[in-house]
C-alpha cells in the first residue's frame, strides 16, 4: 500500500479555481506518477497554465487540495515547495552571468562551494553549455538561453520539473532540437516533469502520457498514441490532428462491428471499440457522427488496396503540395474531406475521379 | 511576509498624502475668519476672498499672469508646433541634436537663466519690460510643447496626408484639414501645459520684473516674506483652482502622469 | 523616301548589332527634401539661439571679467571672479550647503518614493493612472503656493507644532522652518513625484516572470526583492536621483521660503549678488560654478554604477 502511495509524485484533487466569475478549473483530479514526464495539452484558456501555477504555488485553489510527493503543499508558497521551473521568457536574471544564475538557488539552500561548483559544471554540460559560466544572459541566443534556463531549474536537484511553454519563443528548428534534448536529460535524470504546451507535435512527441484539457476540466489522460488513436471525446479528436467528419445512423450492431448508414444511403462498418464519448455504446437509430483522420483515407491504386475494406468514388477538388507529402480536398459522399498520402499519381488531376478507400477500425464513432 | 507588503502600502499612502498635503491645507485655511492664517482655520468666512477684491495689487498681478501665461502660451505653441513638425517630418541633417538644443532651456536652471536673460537684455532695453517677460517665459515653456507636439506625432500616420494630397489638396489644405485635427489634442494640451508653467512661474520672472508689472506668483512670494496673513492663503486658493481646472482638461487629453513620464 | 529607307536598311545590314551607348547626362542638382522641413524649423531655432544660447554663453564670458560694477570700464579677462568664489568660506560654505541639502533631499525622496513607485508597478494600469495623476498634480501648481501650505503646517504656531506641543510630546515648538530641515521637506515635497515616476518606469520594465523565477528557486519575497527587483530597478533610481539632486542644487524659491538667511544656499547667494549688490560678473562666477558642481557630482555618480559591478543593469 504504501508503495503505491509515493508512487505518484503530484495529486490534484478536486481543484476549483475561479478568476473572478469565471471559473478557469472545474473540480480537477489528476496523478502524476513518479518519473513520468506529463504533458498539459489544450487551447488557451483551458487552465492548463493555471494548474501548473497550482502545482508551483503561484496560486492557490480556492477549492481542493494539491499534494506533492505526499505532502499537502496547498498553502504552501511557491519558495517552499522546492521546484524548478522553466518559463516561456526564459527569465534568466539579466544582470548575472549564466553562473551566477545557477549559484543562485543553491546560495540559498546552503550548498557548499566546493559541491556547488561541481554541479553548476555538471548541470552546464548537461544542457551544453559548459565554458559559458560568465557570460550574460543578453549575450546569448534564445536556444542558449532557455539551456541555462533548464540547467538553472535542474541544478537545484527539485522534487518537479515544471516547464511553461518553454519552446514557443524559439523558431521551429532549434525548438525540434531542443524538444529531443529535453526528452533526453528528463530521461536521464529521471525527474518527474510537467509540460506545458499548446503545440500537439510537441505533447504527442515528449511525453509518456499527454493531458488534454478543455474549459478548465481534463477531456483524456493517456499515451500518445492512444489519444491519437483512440481519442475518448469528439474535443480530443478534433483538437489533435485534423479530422474529417461524416454523420449517419446506426443500422446494426452485431459482434465487433457497427454498420452505420451515411447520408446518401452507402454504409460503412466501424469497429465497435472506437465509440468515443461518455457512454461507450450506441443503438441501432442513434443520430451519429463519424470521424477520420486524413492520413487514414487512401486515394486507392492497385497496389494498395488490399488491406482496405470501404471504397467510394470521390472528385478531387484541390491539391497541394506539402513537400514530403499530399494534402488533397475530395468531394466524397457529398462531403468535402482532406486526404493526406505520401504518394504521387500523375493521374490525380484537380476534376478527376478516383477512388477513395479506408478501414473500419480507423473510424471514430460518437452519439449526436 | 505580507506584513512588509502592508509596510510598503502604508509608507507609500503616507508620502502621497505627504505630496498633496500642502495643497490640501491652504483652501480651508482661506475661510478662516481670523487676522491670521493657520490650519485648522478658526470659524468660517468668505472675507479674505472679499478682501481679495479689494486690493489692487492682486487683481493686477492676477491679470497680468493671465495676459502674460496666455501669450507664452500662444507663441510657444505657434513655434513649437513648427518646430515639432519640422522636426517629426522631415530627415533634417543633426535632428536629435536639434532635439536636445531645443528642449536644453528644461536641463537649466531656471536661476542661471534668470541671471543671463537680465544681463542679456539689460543693454538691449529689454530688462524689467513686458516684452523681455514674455520672451523668458516662451523659452521656459517652448520645451513642453515641443515635447508634448512630438509625442503626439510619434504614431502620425503620413499616409492620411498622401491620401489628401492624392485627393488634390494643396499642401496648406493638409496641414489645415488633415495634420492639424489629428495633433490637436497634443497641441492643446501642449498649449494649456505651457499656460500653467507661464502662470505658475516664479524664479524666472523674479529676475524679469519690474515694480509696475508683478505677476500673481511673485505678489505671494512677496506677501509670504513681508505680509504674512489670510490674503495669501485665498489667492493661493484661486491659484490652485485655476491650476486644478487645466489639470482635469489636462488629464482628459493627454494623462498628467503620461506626460512627466510615469505611466505605460 | 525611297532613298532615305534604302539607305537606312543598307546602314542596318553594314553595322554589327549593338546596344547603343546611353545618352549621358548632367546629373540633377537634387533639391534637399528636408528643405521645408529647415524653414519651418528657421523661427524656433533663431528664437532659442537668440534668446537662449547667447545669453548663457555671454554670462559664461562674463564670469571671466572681473569688474566692481556693471557699466566699469575696466574690464580685465581674469579668473579672479572664481578665485573669490574659491577662498571665501562663505561661498564655499554655501555650496556645501547646497549640496549636502540637495544630498538630504535626493535621500528621502528615494526612501519615500521607492514604496510609492512599488506600489504602482503592483497595481492595474487604472490605478497607475490614478496614482500618476495624484502625485504629477502639484508640480503643475505654483511652488509658492506649495510652500504657503508647509508655512501653515511648519509655523512655530503652525498646525504640526500645536499638535505636538498639545500632546506633549515637545515643550517647545521645534525649529521647522527656516531651517535645513524645512528646506529639505520643502525639496522633497516638491521633487517626490520626479522620483518615483523615474523609479516606477524602471520597474514596469522588469520582466514580471523574473520574480517568479526568484520565488521557484526558493527566494523569500524580501530576498526576491533585494535581489532581483532593486537591482534591476537601479537605471530608475539612477535618473530619480540625478533628477532631483540637479533640481535641488538650482532650487531657488523654495530654500528661500524655507530656510531664508539661515540656509545660504548658493542661488540665494547668487540672486544676492546679482539683484541687489548689481556684481553681475561675479554673479555669473557663481552661477556657472553651481553649473559645473552639479555636473561634475551627477557625472561621478551614473559613472561609479556603470563602472560597478551592477553595470549589466543599465545595458
Amino acid at each position: 500500500m504504501t508503495i503505491l502511495a509515493t508512487r505518484n509524485d503530484v495529486e490534484i484533487k478536486n481543484v476549483v479555481k475561479r478568476f473572478g466569475s469565471n471559473t478557469v478549473l472545474n473540480g480537477i483530479n489528476l496523478e502524476i506518477k513518479q518519473g513520468e514526464l506529463l504533458t498539459l495539452l489544450g487551447p488557451s484558456g483551458c487552465g492548463k497554465t493555471t494548474t501548473l501555477n497550482l502545482i508551483a504555488g503561484f496560486l492557490e485553489a480556492d477549492e481542493g487540495d494539491v499534494y506533492i510527493k505526499g505532502k499537502n503543499v496547498t498553502h504552501i508558497p511557491p519558495y517552499k515547495r522546492d521546484l524548478g521551473m522553466v518559463f516561456q521568457t526564459y527569465s534568466l536574471f539579466p544582470h548575472m552571468t549564466v553562473y551566477e544564475n545557477l549559484d543562485f538557488g543553491l546560495r540559498l539552500r546552503k550548498v557548499p562551494k566546493p559541491k556547488k561548483q561541481n554541479r553548476i559544471a555538471r548541470a552546464l554540460d548537461l544542457v551544453k553549455m559548459s565554458g559559458l559560466e560568465h557570460r550574460y544572459p543578453r549575450e546569448l541566443s534564445g536556444g542558449q538561453r532557455q539551456r541555462v534556463a533548464i540547467a538553472r531549474a535542474l541544478v537545484v536537484e527539485p522534487e518537479l520539473l515544471l516547464l511553461d511553454e518553454p519552446l514557443s519563443n524559439l523558431d521551429a528548428k532549434l525548438r525540434h532540437e531542443l524538444r529531443a534534448e529535453i526528452k533526453r536529460l528528463q530521461k536521464e535524470i529521471g525527474v518527474t516533469t510537467i509540460f506545458v504546451t499548446h503545440d500537439q507535435e510537441e505533447a504527442l512527441s515528449m511525453s509518456d502520457r499527454v493531458v488534454v484539457m478543455n474549459g478548465g476540466k481534463i477531456e483524456q489522460i493517456s499515451s500518445p498514441t492512444t489519444i491519437y488513436n483512440h481519442p475518448e471525446t469528439e474535443f480530443v479528436f478534433q483538437f489533435i490532428g485534423k479530422s474529417n467528419c461524416f454523420h449517419g445512423t446506426v443500422a446494426e450492431i452485431n459482434n465487433r462491428k457497427i454498420s452505420v448508414q451515411l447520408e446518401d444511403g452507402w454504409v460503412t462498418f466501424v469497429d465497435a471499440d472506437n465509440i468515443m464519448g461518455s457512454e461507450r455504446t450506441c443503438r441501432p437509430g442513434d443520430e451519429v457522427k463519424l470521424y477520420i483522420r486524413p492520413e487514414k483515407l487512401s486515394l486507392a491504386s492497385a497496389e494498395q488496396s488490399g488491406h482496405l475494406e470501404h471504397f467510394h468514388k470521390a472528385t478531387i477538388t484541390q491539391m497541394n503540395y506539402l513537400g514530403a507529402s499530399w494534402e488533397i480536398d475530395a468531394t466524397l459522399l457529398g462531403k468535402s474531406v482532406q486526404i493526406l498520402t505520401p504518394m504521387y499519381d500523375a493521374s490525380w488531376q484537380i476534376g478527376k475521379e478516383v477512388m477513395i478507400g479506408w478501414n473500419p477500425s480507423d473510424i471514430m464513432l460518437i452519439k449526436k | 511576509m505580507k506584513t512588509l507588503g502592508r509596510l510598503r502600502l502604508l509608507v507609500a499612502i503616507l508620502t502621497i498624502i505627504y505630496i498633496l498635503i500642502p495643497l490640501l491645507v491652504v483652501i480651508p485655511a482661506s475661510f478662516t475668519s481670523a487676522n491670521y492664517p493657520s490650519f485648522p482655520p478658526q470659524g468660517f468666512s468668505f472675507q479674505w476672498y472679499t478682501k481679495l477684491l479689494e486690493r489692487p495689487e492682486f487683481m493686477t498681478a492676477l491679470a497680468n499672469s493671465a495676459k502674460f501665461a496666455l501669450v507664452a502660451a500662444f507663441f510657444s505653441v505657434l513655434f513649437g508646433t513648427l518646430g515639432a513638425l519640422a522636426i517629426a517630418k522631415y530627415d533634417i541633417p543633426g535632428k536629435s541634436y536639434i532635439t536636445s538644443l531645443l528642449t536644453s532651456p528644461l536641463s537649466v536652471p531656471q536661476l542661471v537663466l534668470g541671471v543671463a536673460l537680465l544681463i542679456y537684455f539689460t543693454p538691449l532695453m529689454l530688462a524689467g519690460t513686458g516684452t523681455g517677460f514674455l520672451i523668458a517665459h516662451i523659452i521656459i515653456c517652448i520645451p513642453y510643447v515641443i515635447r508634448l507636439v512630438l509625442t503626439g506625432l510619434s504614431g502620425f500616420d503620413y499616409n492620411l496626408e498622401r491620401a489628401a494630397a492624392i485627393l488634390g489638396a494643396s499642401p496648406l489644405t493638409v496641414f489645415w484639414r488633415v495634420t492639424l485635427p489629428l495633433i490637436r489634442p497634443a497641441i492643446i494640451s501642449g498649449g494649456l501645459f505651457a499656460f500653467l508653467t507661464s502662470f505658475d512661474n516664479v524664479t524666472v520672472s523674479l529676475f524679469m520684473v519690474s515694480p509696475d508689472m508683478r505677476t500673481l506668483p511673485i505678489e505671494i512670494f512677496s506677501h509670504m516674506q513681508d505680509a504674512y496673513d489670510p490674503l495669501v492663503a485665498s489667492v493661493s486658493s484661486v491659484v490652485i483652482f485655476i491650476s486644478v481646472i487645466l489639470i482635469i482638461i489636462l488629464e482628459k487629453l493627454q494623462g498628467v502622469g503620461r506626460m512627466f513620464g510615469g505611466t505605460h | 523616301m525611297e532613298s532615305v529607307r534604302h539607305h537606312a536598311h543598307q546602314e542596318v545590314i553594314r553595322e554589327p548589332a549593338t546596344i547603343p551607348e546611353p545618352i549621358k547626362t548632367k546629373p540633377r542638382k537634387k533639391k534637399k527634401a528636408y528643405l521645408p522641413g529647415l524653414l519651418l524649423l528657421l523661427p524656433i531655432l533663431l528664437f532659442i539661439f537668440g534668446f537662449f544660447v547667447v545669453p548663457m554663453l555671454y554670462i559664461l564670458y562674463l564670469s571671466f571679467i572681473y569688474t566692481d560694477s556693471p557699466n566699469a570700464t575696466n574690464a580685465v579677462y581674469s579668473l579672479k571672479n572664481y578665485a573669490l568664489f574659491f577662498t571665501d568660506s562663505y561661498y564655499l560654505s554655501s555650496l556645501w550647503i547646497t549640496v549636502k541639502v540637495s544630498l538630504y533631499t535626493v535621500l528621502v525622496s528615494l526612501l519615500l518614493g521607492y514604496p510609492v513607485a512599488l506600489t504602482m508597478a503592483k497595481s492595474s494600469p487604472r490605478i497607475r493612472g490614478y496614482i500618476a495623476l495624484l502625485i504629477a498634480s502639484p508640480l503643475l501648481v505654483s511652488i509658492v503656493v506649495r510652500n504657503f501650505g508647509w508655512y501653515l503646517l511648519l509655523l512655530p504656531n503652525g498646525t504640526i507644532n500645536s499638535i505636538l506641543t498639545s500632546l506633549g510630546i515637545v515643550s517647545a515648538p521645534l525649529k521647522l522652518l527656516f531651517s535645513e530641515v524645512g528646506v529639505v521637506i520643502g525639496l522633497s515635497n516638491a521633487y517626490l513625484p520626479f522620483m518615483i515616476l523615474a523609479i516606477a518606469t524602471s520597474l514596469y520594465n522588469i520582466d514580471p516572470s523574473l520574480e517568479r523565477a526568484g520565488a521557484i528557486l526558493g527566494a523569500s519575497p524580501m530576498r526576491t526583492f533585494f535581489s532581483i527587483t532593486l537591482p534591476l530597478s537601479l537605471p530608475g533610481i539612477v535618473s530619480g536621483c540625478v533628477l532631483v539632486f540637479s533640481m535641488s542644487m538650482s532650487a531657488y524659491v523654495t530654500p528661500a521660503l524655507m530656510g531664508g538667511a539661515n540656509v545660504p544656499m548658493m542661488p540665494i547667494v547668487a540672486y544676492d549678488q546679482i539683484n541687489n549688490l548689481l556684481r553681475w560678473t561675479f554673479g555669473s562666477a557663481l552661477s556657472y560654478v553651481l553649473l559645473a558642481t552639479t555636473m561634475l557630482l551627477v557625472t561621478v555618480f551614473t559613472r561609479g554604477f556603470e563602472k560597478s559591478r551592477f553595470r549589466e543593469v543599465f545595458r
